[in-house]
């Protein structure tokens, strides 16, 4: 555990976002509004199901948990948040089959801080201006 | 508007589409999607809801979460197999779920589901499965 995090820490890029909405720009060419709506939705809901996650899999409530985790991955898969992918497999395949479940409340917390910091980028980037989603849009059609 | 989009306004228009999913995000993603080629669509947020907006009204297509609450996205298609008005019962079912076990999509198939697609689900991928499913039952219903 303590290995996988040192490991993570050090391939950690400070300057890199955690989300990536190459998905949701190819979505009906990259409608400015529909992304805002949607990144707003995922701020709205995300943080608040993932603290359930970690509550549940405290309570060791495996069905609850697989829930939330499938949930979760589907809306943190369409912001792109990637880094977290292993994190969310593993919750939800072994609450699924109640198996590993020793492991299963540290990969859920992980999972929580990542949207949290992520909700937060986004709301950031919200609040300042929302050019950035037209500037990242015209880099990709660029290259 | 590039070619496929165009060819994609054409062929889904006026399309009557169920959408069963509870998730916030998802429903709003599927709904521009859907609208955009110019199709109607009607959202269930439960599996009950399904089965009561499909009595209550006739549809082209379902789209069926997996994890719908009340009732799984596998029971309702087993129920909507058993129905017997006979357009009702063969509607074509296509299963959305964020992962797919290993096994799983057997049994979505064997549940009388007609094709399996993860979510977050490419614009174009969606458009060819519906096409798809669409052109098949119309080719039944014509023979």
């Amino acid at each position: 555990m303590k290995k996988k995090l040192i490991q993570r820490i050090n391939n950690f890029n400070y300057n890199k976002k955690l989300y990536d909405l190459t998905y949701l720009k190819n979505i009906r060419g990259g409608n400015e509004e529909l992304i805002k709506d949607l990144i707003e939705i995922f701020i709205k809901t995300m943080p608040s199901a993932c603290k359930e996650m970690v509550e549940a899999s405290k309570q060791k409530d495996w069905k609850l948990v697989n829930k939330l985790a499938h949930k979760i991955k589907s809306n943190v898969y369409t912001l792109g948040i990637f880094s977290i992918k292993e994190d969310l497999e593993y919750v939800e395949k072994n609450a699924f089959k109640k198996q590993n479940t020793d492991a299963i409340l540290s990969n859920a917390i992980n999972v929580e801080k990542t949207v949290m910091l992520a909700a937060q980028e986004l709301q950031q980037q919200l609040n300042t201006n929302f050019s950035f989603i037209r500037s990242e849009a015209n880099s990709v059609i660029k290259k | 508007m590039k070619e496929h989009q165009k060819r994609t306004v054409n062929v889904l228009k006026k399309l009557k589409v169920l959408l069963g999913e509870d998730d916030d995000l998802n429903q709003l993603l599927f709904t521009k999607t859907i609208t955009y080629w110019e199709a109607e669509i009607k959202i269930a947020s439960t599996g009950t809801e399904v089965l009561e907006l499909l009595a209550a009204e006739d549809f082209d297509i379902i789209l069926l979460d997996i994890q719908l609450p009340l009732k799984s996205g596998i029971e309702v298609a087993r129920e909507i197999r058993m129905l017997k008005d006979p357009v009702k019962k063969n509607i074509p079912i296509i299963a959305i779920t964020a992962f797919i076990l290993t096994g799983e999509e057997k049994k979505y198939i064997s549940a009388g589901i007609n094709a399996c697609l993860t979510k977050p689900c490419k614009e174009n991928e969606l458009y060819e499965t519906i096409k798809h499913l669409i052109e098949k039952k119309t080719n039944t219903e014509n023979q």
